[in-house]
């Protein structure tokens, strides 16, 4: 990962100023370049932000059931920082497509929430990062918090394809893929660019900072 | 155009709110280091060891 994110060396500064520079273009093209869509007006740039959220808490999810599977075979605590930063940012990014979705619904449909088979989907998933986050913070042995972290990780993993297909399986008011224009789609996929950028750093940087807190953490213990 | 403004506040606090939030833990962590740092360099074996050295 160091060699990818080469966080060490003199290109400490490239990292966060493509992260900076993907987010500063996706915000002008969200914008600037993005069409005003008719009917809703300037809500519906609210899809941007919306959409690249929601990417990122399903990623968000996958990469921790990911670090989790593979703690349970490996049993290494390094991959178990990985599924805890993971978890902090999706549940992060997964807070914040409810609630630009939130915004979003109140703009479109007249409410702020609806039991529509999406949203409930993506509160679960919400829930899921939650319940894996406080159960972890009630585990004083790293192992026995790692395991228990990845086997909810991996259970929880099973809401990411019912998020998904929501809209296909079960008849609901969430769009499924709204047509847009591919102008819209260009800002989509920057929008999607930027924000994966920010969230790659802060996932490095959150798991760099978690392994110092394990070896402080040895380190005191050793003095006492 | 308020919720439009309003979405990008809230997306943007958020990832704000994570950047100081690392902040201040590394800052716990720097302050955790400096004292373990300061503890080894009092330790009595580290005094003996400067001792003989000396």
């Amino acid at each position: 990962m160091r060699s990818i994110l080469p966080l060490d060396s003199k290109l400490a500064w490239a990292w966060p100023a493509v992260a900076a520079l993907a987010v500063l273009v996706a915000i002008l093209a969200i914008c600037l370049l993005a069409p005003t869509e008719r009917t809703m007006g300037h809500a519906q740039r609210i899809v941007y932000v919306h959409v690249a959220s929601a990417w990122l808490g399903l990623i968000g999810f996958l990469l921790m059931g990911a670090s989790g599977l593979v703690y349970l075979v490996r049993r290494d605590l390094a991959w178990d920082r990985w599924a805890q930063a993971a978890a902090e940012l999706g549940w992060l990014s997964s807070g914040l497509t409810l609630v630009t979705g939130s915004l979003w619904a109140h703009a479109a449909w007249n409410t702020w929430w609806t039991w529509d088979p999406r949203l409930i989907a993506s509160f679960v998933l919400w829930a899921g990062y939650s319940a894996y986050l406080l159960a972890r913070g009630n585990v004083e042995d790293p192992h026995r918090r790692a395991r228990l972290g990845a086997v909810l990780a991996i259970v929880g993993t099973l809401d990411v394809p019912l998020v998904i297909m929501a809209t296909r399986w079960f008849r609901g008011i969430h769009p499924t893929s709204p047509g847009m224009e591919p102008a819209m789609r260009l800002v989509l996929l920057a929008s999607i660019v930027g924000f994966t950028a920010i969230f790659a750093l802060l996932l490095v940087l959150r798991q760099r900072q978690l392994r110092l807190e394990w070896l402080v953490d040895g380190l005191e213990q050793e003095a006492e | 155009m308020v919720a439009f403004v309003t979405a990008y506040l809230l997306v943007w606090c958020g990832v704000l709110g994570y950047l100081l939030r690392l902040g201040a833990r590394q800052r716990r962590l720097e302050q955790a280091v400096e004292s373990l740092q300061a503890r080894i360099a009092q330790s009595p074996e580290t005094e003996q060891a400067t001792s003989q050295a000396a």
